[in-house]
């Protein structure tokens, strides 16, 4: 007897539990698309009508994953408030039945429980989880700009008491099994192997293994004296802004507030309708369309080997040369990623500095109790240091990242070639020294990639890979592979000075210190880029990024792109020569802005709006024109690489959906008046005139996106 | 005979630098120390990890949770590579490469990877920490049968502590020289890693006989012979070395240095524990093909202390030792000049568990560099045994 859709079946089983199984065919991991919603609703509808079902047991026919949550193309199709609304309300509905049946459930977790996956296991009587690590629960949905619309901010809050809720709801963070135990969010934790054999054995005995909710005396009367509860929330709402997440680029957590605090003064039916009237309001907003978007993107990224028509090498040994930044971050990457790792520099301070590094950031993480000290010197482990070139032969990949000197990486890319097995591939960081010269005098220039691993690691996560005129696919397949493993997002861009980071980054640059020039002061330049949502300001970075290395880059894309670099150039060879950088630094901390003759007034009569612009546009112009070279391969790729490369605020979805939004008319308009007053330079990329001249955009719309579903 | 597949050949060879117990290495882990050397033999050999067929561990002092396991998987040996602790008291790094030896030899493995190494918490010094060594069963400290071989061979306080300064002084030539770089892997100092040791610690610039006569005996303030500078220290060290069967180095293009022959062991009476070498040799010259002693090019003899080696070296060409202890005649004169030409363990210090290895090792890329063939690698045993093994520089 058994009921049959695409992705969820229901068996029943010889004692009366009924299994209702998820398991996408063909898929690794189970959505909750609105055609699994509705044959769920199905299932539930035609419980009630048999009388042998003595409980029902939710769970995945996918070992080592639950349910991944909602899909977000159905999310991202969702164009108005209305239908947006209805939808939450469907899956309400869905849950409603599951929380309103007569006969217990139990809800078995092996694997990732995302969004709707948790809301599902909250309308259950019993939750049971595996105690495996990828076993994970949490609620990420403030991460894509909504709220959970499920019933999660009205079941969240009413087993796990307000204090966790908040917590596991607006920051959207995942937790293990050890934690969701602790806080109550599950019941039973236990082997994955006996996950079945615990549930249908709670099921059976007819009611939850053990009460839910752990929480202290104090913390219902936090949830039940209204001026203690609001004043909780408050202190939530205020670490929210303390964050510095303006609430109108990023309102999600804000409303998220509004929902749970409903969970406690609100019948669960009202407290429903608020959820559901939050989704209709946030879902069709430009940002969470933006934060979907991107979230898709990323995902599709990361697949981006498949898309190279070649078997990526698998990668078991990496030799990296150079232990700058660079080199220690993707050494500690490896090691996290269980690769054997070679690592060289010709300086023993170099290593033992990697060395501190490497333990210093496992040791916070041991102090985070993300994984026991033990596992700290396990981690060390992989890394071999060495100032030798030894020990390279058996690596399957050799990171090159000694110097930014064309010289010198022409000669360590000799000096691996002879030494590494004729398969390895070779991949050569730089910020902007295009492959074609670094490759021009390889033996095997098909093996050779370039890599531009964007820094500072700890805030970027976009590396882009650039393949060569003669790279082989296998070696691109190889290295997009290894940075997806790295947690990265590869984005494959044309081989030009400057591909496509530095490019954009540079012109930026160069625009904030015309307007230093023109005497805005440093810390105005910096907070109207903040304000505008982007990370940091321009001359945060520069100072962040290192001066040298900048001017570097400026340098080689001045010969490149000629005098549009010329002032910067010659700006940063002047504070490299005065050996202090736009702030002082202590400890890594910003301090002041170092005053120099130039900006000691920062007497300028440009508004803040006026500041903005012109960084804004000096973006979306080279963004424009460099999808018009053909560096990026798609408005998607620049966007994305340009969000988790440069800082762009990503609820604005990059500079070419800022172009969108703005409207490419409006756009060129301003461009074209900034042209007249102060340069060339302004002048608009054809592309954008084009674009305007024909009313296009650079991304489809949703509307025209959305998928056809049967 | 190269590229047989009962040859054994040593393909690579590496080891950390020794530091004087309680000194520049007190802070790091023995295990941290083998896993070092471990990884590094690996990495600059070239071998796939993957074939290597088992680890074998030697130490005497550092066994406590199964040392061999804990190395391979440290030095990141894929799983199903089983590992093996073995021990022979000082003679650990000689009895771990015989070990692995026998393997290879033996068909069962066609790679060892062998990893000697021990480290001691500081000693403390004096009369009572030296007859804290006392043989357990015997009662025979190192410094009890360094005096009575010092007694019965009549090697004096001079003659003893003449060889100790040339330990010091052949030990900081071979430093200076280079000769000892290809064998060193310089140890990170964690967690702080402020700091990496590359040089041995204990061998000393500044040593002279004066210095050395100034010094009073350990044991016997009176007749005594033996100090803290003519014998050897405890130290910290591990060692590493990559043997394969010939064939399979021949197989995969290894350029091997050095080729095991032979090897032997012998038990002796164990108030003179020292003279075991004397009776260990003959064992693994004759099994050499009957080799003489005549045939080594250069020997090293482990220097437990001065009295012990000095005593060795007489009766190595003594008859009347010969017609006491030996079946035949004496195993042959030893000209001085060729024995411990890289200095020993009274300037490198003893880590138990290590310095067989070390000794091969320094043998195996002395004889390469002067172009010799065939060396001796001898050792005593407190307790009353002697080790020694034959090699060959050269696949």
């Amino acid at each position: 007897m058994s009921e049959r859709s695409a992705a969820v079946v229901a068996k029943l089983d010889d004692d009366g539990v009924l299994h209702v199984v998820f398991d996408r065919p063909g898929e690794r991991v189970n959505l909750l698309s609105a055609d699994v919603l509705a044959a769920l609703d199905g299932i539930l509808d035609d419980l009630g009508r048999r009388s042998e079902v003595r409980g029902v047991l939710f769970r995945s026919g996918k070992p080592g994953t639950f349910i991944a949550g909602v899909d977000v193309e159905d999310i991202a199709a969702l164009d108005d408030a209305f239908t947006a609304a209805e939808a939450a309300r469907f899956g309400q509905a869905v849950f409603q039945k599951i929380a309103a049946l007569q006969v217990p459930t139990a809800v078995a977790i092996d694997g990732a429980c995302m969004g709707g996956g948790t809301e599902l296991a909250l309308a259950c009587t019993t939750r049971l989880a595996s105690d495996t690590p990828h076993t994970r629960l949490g609620l990420p949905e403030t991460r894509i700009g909504i709220v959970p619309g499920f019933g999660g901010c009205q079941r969240l809050p009413r087993l796990v008491g307000l204090t966790a809720a908040l917590d596991l709801i607006l920051s959207g963070r995942s937790i293990d099994a050890a934690e969701a135990l602790r806080i109550g969010l599950v019941d039973v934790v236990c082997p994955a192997e006996y996950l079945e054999r615990e549930a249908r054995a709670a099921l059976l005995r007819g009611r939850a293994a053990a009460p839910g909710g752990t929480r202290r005396a104090l913390e219902r009367v936090v949830e039940s004296v209204p001026a203690l509860r609001r004043r909780a929330l408050e202190r939530a709402r205020g670490e929210l802004a303390a964050r510095a997440r303006p609430d109108d680029a990023y309102p999600a957590p804000y409303r998220a507030l509004e929902a749970i605090e409903a969970a406690f003064t609100l019948p669960l039916h009202a407290g429903l309708d608020v959820e559901a009237r939050l989704i209709g309001e946030l879902v069709p907003s430009r940002t969470a369309k933006n934060l979907i978007w991107l979230f898709k993107s990323r995902h599709a990224l990361r697949r981006g080997a498949e898309d190279v028509g070649a078997r990526p090498r698998d990668v078991r040994k990496l030799g990296i040369l150079g232990a700058g930044a660079v080199g220690v971050g993707l050494a500690r990457a490896a090691a996290d990623a269980r690769l054997r790792v070679r690592l060289h520099d010709p300086d023993r301070e170099s290593l033992l500095e990697a060395l501190r590094t490497a333990r210093a950031h496992w040791d916070a993480g041991a102090d985070r109790g993300r994984w026991p000290a033990a596992e700290v010197d396990r981690r060390m482990a992989w890394l071999s240091p060495t100032t030798d070139l030894t020990g390279l032969a058996r690596a399957d990949l050799v990171i090159e990242a000694l110097s930014a000197e064309l010289d010198v990486k022409r000669e360590a890319i000799a000096e691996i070639e002879r030494r590494i097995d004729e398969r390895a591939v070779i991949a050569c960081q730089s910020a902007c020294l295009p492959v074609s010269e670094l490759a021009a005098g390889a033996v095997h220039p098909e093996r050779i990639v370039g890599v531009h691993v964007v820094e500072p690691m700890a805030s970027t996560q976009a590396v882009e890979v650039v393949p060569g005129p003669r790279t082989s696919p296998e070696s691109l397949a190889t290295v997009i592979d290894l940075f997806t493993r790295f947690g990265r997002v590869p984005v494959v861009v044309r081989d030009q000075p400057g591909f496509l980071v530095s490019r954009i980054q540079t012109a930026y640059f160069a625009e904030a210190v015309r307007l230093l020039e023109e005497g805005v002061a440093v810390t105005a330049v910096d907070q109207a880029a903040t304000t505008f949502g982007m990370a940091d300001g321009p001359f945060e970075r520069l100072d962040r990024l290192g001066l040298g290395a900048a001017v570097r880059v400026a340098v080689v894309l001045r010969e490149a792109f000629g005098r549009r670099v010329e002032g910067l150039v010659t700006a940063l060879e002047s504070k490299v020569a005065s050996g202090r950088g736009f702030y002082r630094w202590t400890d890594g901390r910003r301090g002041k802005p170092v005053r120099t003759r130039r900006t000691a007034r920062g007497e300028s009569a440009l508004s803040l709006e006026s500041v903005q612009e012109r960084l804004t546009l000096t973006l979306i112009n080279e963004a424009a024109a460099c999808l018009e070279d053909g560096v990026a391969r798609s408005a998607r790729d620049l966007d994305v690489a340009m969000i988790l490369g440069i800082g762009f605020p990503a609820f604005r979805g990059g500079p070419l959906h800022e172009a969108d939004a703005i409207g490419a008319a409006v756009v060129v308009d301003r461009l074209s008046r900034l042209s007249e007053a102060l340069g060339e330079r302004y002048r608009p990329a054809s592309i954008l005139r084009a674009m305007a001249r024909e009313d296009r955009r650079f991304h489809e719309t949703t509307a025209a996106r959305r998928r056809m579903t049967p | 005979m190269a590229g047989s597949d009962r040859d054994v050949v040593v393909v690579a060879g590496v080891r950390t630098p020794f530091a004087l117990a309680g000194a520049e290495l007190s802070d790091v882990p023995a295990l941290e120390l083998a896993r070092i050397a471990a990884r590094e033999v690996v990495e600059r050999s070239d071998i796939d990890p993957g074939e290597v067929d088992e680890l074998l561990a030697g130490t005497v002092r550092c066994n406590s949770g199964d040392a061999a396991r804990a190395i391979a998987l440290l030095a990141k040996l894929p799983d199903r590579v089983p590992a093996l602790t073995v021990s022979r008291a000082d003679a650990t790094g000689l009895a771990c490469l015989v070990e692995a030896a026998l393997r290879i030899r033996g068909g069962e493995c066609e790679t060892v990877l062998a990893v000697a190494f021990d480290s001691s918490p500081r000693p403390a010094a004096g009369r009572a920490a030296h007859l804290s060594l006392a043989h357990p069963v015997t009662g025979v400290s190192p410094g009890d049968a360094a005096e009575r071989l010092a007694r019965e061979f009549a090697i004096d306080r001079e003659a003893q502590d003449r060889f100790a300064v040339r330990s010091h002084e052949r030990a900081a030539a071979a430093r200076d020289s280079g000769a000892l770089a290809a064998e060193l892997v310089a140890v990170p100092i964690g967690p702080q890693y402020r700091a990496m040791v590359e040089r041995d610690g204990g061998v000393r610039d500044d040593v002279s006989l004066d210095g050395f006569t100034r010094l009073p005996p350990v044991l016997d303030r009176a007749y005594g012979t033996v100090t803290e500078a003519n014998a050897a220290p405890e130290a910290d060290g591990a060692v590493a070395v990559l043997l394969t069967s010939g064939r399979f180095a021949a197989a995969r293009g290894f350029p091997a240095f050095g080729r095991i022959i032979s090897w032997g062991f012998a038990g002796c009476d164990p108030r003179r524990a020292g003279l075991g070498p004397v009776l260990a040799a003959p064992v693994a010259l004759r099994r050499a093909g009957r080799a003489t002693l005549g045939q080594i090019d250069r020997i090293e003899i482990h220097e437990g202390s001065a009295a012990q080696v000095l005593a060795c070296l007489r009766a190595f060409g003594s008859r009347r030792f010969a017609e006491r202890h030996l079946s035949g005649g004496p195993v042959g004169e030893v000209d001085p000049g060729i024995v411990n030409d890289l200095g020993g363990a009274i300037a490198y210090g003893h880590p138990a568990g290590a310095s067989g290895a070390r000794m091969v090792l320094g043998l195996l890329r002395g004889l390469e560099r002067s172009g010799l063939r065939r060396g001796l690698a001898a050792m005593a045993v407190d307790g009353g045994q002697g080790a020694a093994m034959i090699v060959e520089a050269g696949g």
